[in-house]
């Protein structure tokens, strides 16, 4: 049973478009009261798509991209301008209270919690919002605390946590009344490595061993391909692509960018499967493909062919991704950059 | 200061002119702020009984022009000094304090601006009001220039009170309660609403040597007495309250940066 | 009564988070209940220079500042989410309560306790005992009117704040509009002209927070009192009717994005 299914759904925002600045012309009042045209922006563009209970599904697109605002008008925070969806079974923008009761929502740049107060307090007053009984909420904090190691920051004030231990608290916190489905919308922005990697692990541990279904927001191809197995790419508001995450890890997502850093002024490296995309005094920029060349064997190869003073190996950027989708059609397996 | 410096203060005071141009909702508002007030103190005189205080010449029209000039100043204003509360709890401020330009000055000069845009749109609305409800305009032209001139050196000195407070942030967190006080106080001693020379002795004159008179009353005096030496004294009480809020502005932001340097935003 | 319990529940949490910093809750009280007197000794001076406003003395002023006082402090402390209103509207901050499987009114305006608010109460006790001469058998009329124009506050600054569902960028207007309804309860309203007062009664009800109730007490008169209390009802339902239109057309902070 598909537990989100998308038809056809549009978004438009209409706007006014900023007065004319920098030259006075008929005098203050006059300009006060000159109507501005109104224009009408699409943010989202008849997109369709179906999620399966227990699915993972990563919604990515680079910023601007309409991902957020589709995940807000499939919780019922935003009403569409056109087109068909229904999220557990309900319309979300018609029963957004009846909804809400089975899913959690997180929005990755706004908090939930209580600034000044301890983590456990703003957890008390969501069991109230979400009526949830003692017992079970007590049961759901405990499993949730050893999910996402929360247990010792529960009696901090949320002022005193880092982002990431925050974020945690977050997650923790939409899933207390034990939703069906996690609409995640940027979980791990502003996160630094370690703190992305963690809440990953966690995410990913959550929802295998309680079948919830994910569906997440990001622009970053590293939360992809850790906690989800499907993918949607959205542009521009279109939808550009769905398909298996390994499908698209074999076309896409195969390639790393590593650069490294070496003593030597013109560095020389001679590998199968690595491309060189950029060759600097003391730098070198290579295109991995993982498929042919593992990374390991590719640092083993610089460290015995090269001084290294630094390495730096990076995911494509979600933009190379997208650049890729579009240049060389679903199918195609090589980086744009690849051969260069 | 440089000649470079001078050039990006004028920048931001143009850059405040703009804003407050671009602010379309926000000037209309005050400026239906500003006639309502208006609009309630005609009402108020009117059901006074002026003729208790056996002064001949004050009557409602004449009040009502004083309260135009005492109001336009404070609503010109506004409350800027929430932008560097704001500055200052989100941090924000790191990057105005990483500039050559000193952040205050520049603030200010945009505030600058800002007020110019303002008090041109609310004298003019006041202007518009007034002739509308008392059938003309007590302001004698003879009295126009210094009236202008204490007018700029009011909205100067509320300013760098303004940037004071603001910076209060830096150790109290939450400034409002602090300037409700300040606000308050500059109505009471500046003669918001009734003119320093009817508060009784010695009350008035305290007041009226009081900072508080220089940002509020003094441009409005002028309606009650526009003799040489009146406006002569009231200019050059301005400017020695100029001199002082601005010393005493200096030291706080410095205060203000040195606690920044050892305590982090 | 589960939304009892949450109305209950999302209180204490306020409250808890407002006396999480008591120095500063201690402070800004007694600077509002300060603020207060100050605005008092403007009309000492007037009542210096003139034996009455309109029939109104000293003693007048000091009863409506009392009620002023109780209504505003009523509403920032128990709802001060409504100070926010219009930037929470305008910058997406809604998302939080809409995602809850409740309305998101409650939620919205009862999201934080401004502890200056708690000056307002004190200090309305003091406008009324101390400086207006009521006795302690008014109390209960006192309270009565004063909560109802709480009410009608609380309804009016929503229905000001929600402007930016319709407007953009006009939360800095909602803010001025807010200092207008404060600025008009602040002053005698009795001796306005028909058109001034038909324009209190209707589009900024502020007839209903200062007018009638001062006229209710003045006079210890029921029929007054008893509109004070409708208009509360009135006024209370509008600004919901006002809220959930004004969420249709919610842009969750996209409009004002664009803009820039």
């Amino acid at each position: 049973m598909a537990d989100i299914t998308v038809e056809e759904l549009s978004k438009n925002f209409r706007m006014r478009r900023p007065a004319a600045n920098g030259r006075v012309k008929a005098g203050a009042l006059a300009r006060l009261l000159t109507p501005r045209p109104v224009v009408e922006l699409p943010a989202v563009s008849s997109i369709s798509f179906a999620v399966a209970a227990g699915e993972r599904v990563a919604f990515i697109g680079p910023n601007g991209a309409g991902k957020s605002t589709t995940l807000k008008m499939l919780t019922g925070i935003l009403r569409p301008s056109a087109g068909r969806a229904e999220v557990a079974g309900y319309v979300p923008w018609q029963q957004r209270r009846q909804l809400a009761r089975r899913i959690g929502i997180v929005f990755g740049q706004r908090s939930q919690l209580w600034y000044t107060l301890p983590v456990r307090s703003s957890f008390e007053l969501l069991r109230r919002i979400y009526d949830v009984d003692r017992a079970r909420h007590r049961e759901r904090l405990e499993r949730l605390a050893r999910t996402f190691e929360i247990g010792g920051l529960l009696d901090r004030p949320v002022s005193e946590l880092s982002l990431g231990q925050r974020i945690r608290c977050e997650i923790a916190a939409s899933l207390l009344h034990g939703p069906g489905l996690l609409l995640l919308d940027e979980p791990t922005i502003g996160l630094d490595v370690t703190a992305k990697a963690a809440l990953r692990d966690h995410l990913g541990e959550m929802s295998r061993a309680e079948g919830t279904t994910v569906l997440l927001t990001s622009h970053d191809t590293g939360d992809i391909e850790t906690i989800c197995d499907r993918v949607i790419v959205i542009d521009h508001g279109r939808l550009l692509l769905d398909q298996p995450l390994e499908r698209l890890r074999r076309e896409f997502l195969q390639h790393r960018a590593m650069t490294l850093v070496t003593a030597e002024e013109h560095p020389r490296l001679d590998i199968p499967g690595v491309a060189v995309a950029a060759a600097e005094p003391y730098r070198l920029s290579l295109n991995v493909d993982t498929a042919r060349m593992p990374v390991e064997k590719v640092v083993a190869a610089a460290l015995a062919q090269l001084s290294l003073r630094d390495i730096v190996i990076e995911n494509p950027p979600l933009e190379e991704v997208i650049k890729a989708i579009y240049r060389d059609g679903i199918g195609r397996k090589e980086m744009p950059h690849a051969t260069g | 200061m440089r000649r470079a410096d001078i050039g990006a203060l004028l920048a931001f005071a143009l850059l405040g002119w703009h804003r407050a141009a671009a602010d379309r909702a926000g000037g209309l508002g005050r400026l239906a702020f500003y006639w309502l007030i208006l609009l309630i103190f005609w009402a108020l005189w009117r059901a006074t009984p002026l003729q208790e205080l056996g002064r001949p010449g004050l009557d409602a029209a004449r009040l009502f022009w004083y309260m135009a000039v005492t109001e336009c100043v404070v609503i010109a204003v506004g409350f800027p000094y929430r932008e560097i509360e704001r500055a200052i709890l989100s941090g924000e401020i790191a990057a105005g304090l990483a500039r050559p330009l000193p952040y205050a000055m520049a603030l200010l000069a945009e505030w600058i601006g800002g007020c110019c845009h303002r008090l041109l749109l609310l004298g003019a609305g006041g202007i518009a009001i007034g002739l509308w409800i008392t059938g003309g305009i007590a302001i004698p032209v003879a009295v126009l220039p210094a009236m202008v001139l204490s007018t700029t050196i009011a909205t100067l000195l509320v300013l760098l009170c303004h940037l004071q407070l603001g910076y209060a942030a830096a150790w109290v967190g939450s400034p409002a309660p602090l300037f409700w006080i300040w606000q308050k106080m500059t109505f009471v001693l500046g003669g918001l609403m009734i003119p320093l020379a009817l508060y009784p002795e010695p009350f008035g004159s305290l007041a009226e040597a009081s900072p508080f008179a220089a940002m509020i009353f003094a441009p409005a005096s002028f309606l009650l007495d526009a003799s040489s030496p009146a406006i002569a004294g009231t200019l050059g009480l301005q400017l020695l309250w100029l001199i002082v809020i601005g010393l005493m502005t200096w030291l706080v932001e410095r205060a203000a940066a040195a606690r920044f340097a050892e305590r982090g935003i | 009564m589960n939304s009892l319990a949450y109305v209950a529940a999302l209180l204490r949490v306020n409250l808890a988070a407002c006396f999480a910093r008591p120095a500063f809750a201690a402070t800004s009280a007694a600077m509002m209940l300060g603020n207060n007197l100050i605005i008092f000794l403007l009309w000492v001076v007037y009542f210096a220079d003139f034996s009455n406003l309109g029939g109104w003395g000293l003693r007048d002023m000091a009863l409506l500042i009392g009620v002023v006082a109780w209504s505003f402090g009523l509403m920032v402390f128990l709802a001060g989410g409504l100070r926010d209103l219009a930037n929470t509207i305008a910058d997406g901050g809604l998302d939080i309560y809409l995602g809850r499987p409740r309305h998101p009114l409650p939620g919205l305006l009862l999201s934080r306790a401004i502890p200056s608010g708690l000056g307002d109460i004190a200090s309305a006790f003091l406008f009324w005992f101390w400086l207006g001469g009521a006795g302690l058998g008014d109390l209960p009329l006192l309270l009565a009117v004063s909560t109802a124009a709480a009410v009608v506050l609380g309804a009016t600054v929503t229905i000001t704040q929600c402007l930016p569902f319709w407007l953009t960028g006009s939360a800095a207007l909602s803010e001025e509009m807010f200092n207008m309804v404060m600025m008009v309860v602040f002053y005698p309203q009795h001796p306005y002209g028909f058109l001034v007062r038909l324009a209190l009664f209707t589009v900024f009800p502020t007839a209903f927070i200062a007018l009638l109730p001062m006229e209710a007490i003045r006079h210890h008169s029921l029929p007054e009192a008893l509109g004070v209390l409708a208009a509360a009802l009135g006024y209370g339902a509008l600004a919901v009717y006002v809220f959930e239109r004004g969420l249709r057309r919610y842009a969750s902070g996209n409009r004002i994005l664009e803009l820039r």
